[in-house]
């Protein structure tokens, strides 16, 4: 089976060169049958390679532990499902998912556009296929899964197996880890498609909004699956690492962090290209940006040039990343060059204070903030190439910078889409933005008096509040004017004026999301911990709530030992619940794993962790933090995924006769 | 068992080269102009509904309305004017027409001429195009 | 250049100076930003590392762990410097951190006069352990 796996996969490499080959063959001659075949390569290249991962997983599965990938990353003991998932537990199975996930969405383009658009596709599918090529390349001669176990015996290597694996890294057996890697390259990969609709307008020079046109649901789906993994990522790191956090700046994180925030430029400025014709060469740019980031991405976490507590190995695909990406970044940048006269704005801007101008502060912001988490993601890298020595800048320096930036984006939202095209002016702003403002002003005043002292929290709280209230009126007003032309009832009204621009109300569902998930982040400038030695019957205190240790058990199965804390959790005396967190040692990876438990309720996490036992093993330490606010992280995500799938609906049509207007 | 895999890629490989010794045929592509208009065309009228929503919404004072709208639908205008190579009667009437069915279900799928192939030249067209964009000759 | 532009273009200067800003200020040496050292390099540097906020990795030494209620104090080497630390931090101890472990072990802190160096964090790095060095296994 591993044979079968590794020949199979290794025809994915001459049959991506073909593709290449074919389809920028297709584009110079335009003859038909080079594009079927070009066509009919990228669907055999998604062929061979699900077929080279039902080989990885069947060779996962059946425990073939001569295979060094199967044995580093599974164990016998390990439950199915684990065995399945271990495909991205590790970084050669992870990049030949990245791979198949290319294969799929090249595959996929290639039919959607089987008919039509045949003067682009030709380089669509070459863009596609050289990453292809590239990927094929790493998989099948750098980072080969189907790798066996070699021993040296006399002067000879030979095969061999091992009696059981070293099990699946205990970090990764949870839930969110699971789905997290593959969404996450979901997001990644998919920025391949719009990049590849770039560069073959680029190439062919249609470089009106068709392109755009072609790729908004690609880059939609892409943004919310980058979404999704990030936020997937910082609920795995606050279940699972047990410092009480979601979110440390951590090189890994940011790399996700960074394509997503080109990608969210990408999907504002496009409405600029759309209705005034500007900012083509930057639309580009971004789209170009946004897959060469998400590369960076992959980069980043597999090559280890930046260490991180995600701590991935030095790989040895550094080196090829590297040429990659600078080769890629070079050509693309060549080839805006060679358009930049045919990328010249149709029109000027009018005025500062239109909703144009809202899209391009919010790029520019968007584009700063991007740079800086850049930078200091990258500081250890540069400061050691300028001063010989590696400084790392901590999270402290990326908030600093992040929040404000975060903070005026967020302004942005509530402001932007309530400016006109081209001009608005001061009557219809104090008209708009009067009693919001009003209200935040309001809201400040109470929530000081209450007791809430921090700057940035009580900046924060009011932009989140004028901005939901900017939001819902906008929901409102508009169902009322349709209420007003077409007679329907108030709920009736809200719900066409919706399904009738997607797009439009899609997007503020968005802006919603985005509100609510900062009332999250907002929640860290409350957040209180303590810690405690505790032997059965001992308790302690944390602001209003009460702790008591009634057992320590410990306990084993097949996979792992546990020692489990059991606590009473009061609140101003009332009992409301049990508190276990549980400390697990797995016997394979010899590894121990911290588990936590968390109490959640909407307004605040109760989070217990067990770090340690004392010397005599009696007592054990427990910490406890409290942290207000994190469900709304979790439910703004939530609400993003509507929104975004909301907008990927289509416009509904109304009947020529029926309907006034 | 690894005999099979090799004859799997290869067959993928195959039936991929399969299509390079049919009879072939070539595509004429769409002239860039052509693509530029329609893309004007769709932006003016994109521009017209947002303005109308965004005066609806009252993010605007009528005086900016109806100035901005007048310029749009002379713009609209001149792009059809470009589109079809002729002066039109009733066009104004046309604009609106178009403006009041934008986003409305067209009644039942009009037969899609994709494009129009210039009976003198061969060069393809937008199919509402009623000159040819290259050669100058009335189209069909 | 027209005055729109003008106008927009003062707007933007004013926020790329503005970001510019925070970053700089943002750049402490004492609080966020941190120099990663081995602990022979710490060695090396003499005054100037107890001016520094260290980020020092060096490998856990056998049976140095010394736990007494919350405090924790381990030696960490290599080759044949070593360091003691004496951890202040609130986190919880990461997993890896036991005296049967090899570990390799990150610690961010400051040197104090006494040469004791006093952790405010402490990473343990262990998944590199899965890939790679996949050393002696048992036939």
């Amino acid at each position: 089976m591993a044979d079968l796996g590794n020949i199979l996969l290794f025809f994915l490499f001459p049959i991506s060169v073909f593709t290449a080959l074919t389809a920028y063959a297709a584009g110079v001659t335009k003859r038909r049958g080079l594009l079927e075949a070009a066509r009919r390569g990228a669907y055999a290249a998604f062929a061979v390679t699900t077929l080279a991962v039902l080989a990885l997983e069947y060779l996962l599965v059946t425990s073939d532990f001569s295979i060094e990938y199967v044995a580093s990353n599974t164990n016998l003991a390990l439950p199915l499902f684990y065995k399945m998932v271990a495909l991205w537990a590790g970084h050669n199975g992870s990049l030949l998912l990245w791979t198949w996930i290319v294969t799929m969405f090249s595959a996929i383009v290639a039919y959607q556009h089987r008919h039509k658009n045949n003067d682009i596709m030709p380089y669509v599918i070459f863009t596609i296929a050289i990453t292809m090529t590239f990927f094929s390349v790493l998989s099948v001669f750098i980072a080969n899964p189907f790798e066996t176990l070699y021993q040296e015996i006399g002067n000879t290597l030979q095969e061999f197996a091992v009696q059981d694996g070293r099990g699946l890294n205990p970090l990764l057996q949870h839930p969110a880890m699971i789905i997290h890697p593959p969404i996450l390259f979901i997001g990644y990969v998919g920025s391949v498609v719009p990049f590849a609709f770039a560069i073959a307008a680029l190439i062919t020079g249609k470089l009106g909004t068709g392109w755009i046109h072609t790729t908004r649901r690609w880059a939609l789906t892409t943004w919310g699956f980058l979404s999704v993994g990030i936020v997937l990522g910082g609920k795995w790191a606050y279940v699972e690492l047990g410092w009480g956090g979601y979110w440390a700046w951590d090189p890994v994180e940011n790399a996700s962090l960074l394509p997503w925030l080109t990608a969210t430029a990408y999907l504002h400025s496009v409405m600029i290209q759309e209705r005034k014709g500007m900012l083509k060469v930057w639309n580009m740019a971004l789209v170009i940006s946004t897959y060469l980031l998400s590369v960076f991405g992959t980069f980043l976490t597999r090559s280890g040039i930046v260490s991180s507590v995600h701590a991935f190995a030095n790989s040895g695909l550094g080196p090829a990343f590297a040429v990659f990406i600078g080769l890629s970044t070079i050509l693309s940048i060549l080839l805006l060059l060679y358009r930049r006269k045919d990328l010249k704005p149709d029109e000027e801007m009018e005025s500062l204070v239109s909703r144009e101008s809202g899209f391009l502060f919010n790029n520019l912001l968007f584009l700063l903030a991007t740079i800086a988490v850049l930078w200091g993601t990258l500081f250890p890298v540069i400061s050691e190439i300028f001063t010989g020595d590696q400084i790392t800048v901590g999270p402290p320096w990326f908030n600093n910078i992040m929040i404000p930036i975060g903070l005026a984006l967020l302004l942005l939202t509530g402001v932007g889409p309530l400016l006109a095209w081209r001009h608005t002016s001061v009557e219809t702003m104090k008209r708009s933005f009067g009693y919001p403002i009003l209200g935040s002003v309001v809201l400040v005043i109470i929530l000081f008096f209450v007791g809430v002292k921090d700057g940035w929290a009580l900046g924060s709280f009011a932009i989140s509040f004028f901005v939901m209230w900017t939001i819902v009126v906008e929901f409102i007003k508009g169902a009322m004017v349709r209420r007003k032309n077409s007679g329907e009832n108030f709920l009736k009204a809200l719900y066409m004026l919706s399904r009738k621009n997607t797009r439009r109300y899609g997007g503020y569902i968005i802006h919603v999301a985005m509100v609510v998930m900062f009332i999250g982040f907002t929640g860290n400038a409350f957040n209180s911990e303590t810690r405690a030695e505790v032997a059965e019957g001992d308790s302690f205190q944390l602001g209003p709530y009460d702790f008591k240790a009634i057992e320590i058990i410990h306990d084993q199965n097949d996979n792992y030992s546990a020692e489990t804390l059991i606590m009473e959790m009061s609140r101003n005396g009332r009992l409301i619940s049990t508190i276990s967190p549980q400390k697990r040692y797995y016997f394979a990876s010899e590894q121990p794993s911290t588990e936590v438990d968390i109490y959640t309720t909407l307004r605040e996490d109760i989070y217990a962790v067990l770090s340690g036992m004392s010397n005599d093993g009696e007592k054990v330490i427990v910490q406890v933090y409290r942290n207000p606010f994190v469900s709304m992280v979790w439910i703004g995500a939530f609400i993003l995924v509507v929104g975004t799938l909301f907008a990927m609906l289509p416009n509904y049509r109304e009947s020529k006769s029926g309907g006034a207007k | 068992m690894s005999y099979l895999a090799y004859l799997t890629g290869v067959a993928f490989l195959i039936w991929a080269i399969v299509p390079l010794f049919k009879k072939d045929s070539t595509w004429v592509s769409l002239y860039v102009e052509a693509d530029e208009l329609a893309d004007r065309k769709q932006r003016v009228y994109g521009n017209i509904a947002d303005l109308e929503f965004d005066f609806a919404m009252g993010r605007l004072s009528e005086k900016d309305f109806n100035s901005i709208r007048a310029s749009f639908l002379s713009e609209a205008g001149r792009v059809i004017e470009k589109i079809e190579g002729q002066k039109t009667a009733g066009l104004m009437d046309r604009i609106q027409n178009d403006l009041s069915n934008l986003g409305k279900k067209t009644k039942a799928k009009k037969k899609i001429k994709k494009q129009s192939n210039c009976p003198s030249c061969g060069s393809e067209n937008l199919p509402e195009a009623k000159f040819c964009m290259k050669c100058g000759k009335e189209l069909s | 250049m027209n005055k729109n532009k003008l106008k927009f273009v003062i707007g933007s200067v004013v926020i790329i100076l503005a970001v510019i800003l925070l970053a700089v200020q943002g750049m402490e040496e004492d609080t966020t930003m941190s120099y990663s050292k081995s602990v022979s390099e710490v060695h090396m540097l003499g005054e100037r590392a107890k001016s520094l906020t260290l980020k020092v990795n060096g490998d856990l030494k056998k049976g140095s762990i010394v736990r007494n209620n919350l405090d924790l104090d381990f030696t960490i080497v290599e080759g044949n410097s070593e360091l003691e630390i004496h951890y202040i931090g609130k986190d919880p101890i990461p997993d890896t951190f036991n005296n049967e472990m090899d570990a390799e072990v990150i610690v961010s802190g400051k040197l104090k006069d006494d040469g004791i160096f006093h952790a405010e964090r402490i990473q343990a790095k262990c998944a590199s352990k899965y890939e790679a060095d996949y050393t002696s296994p048992e036939v």
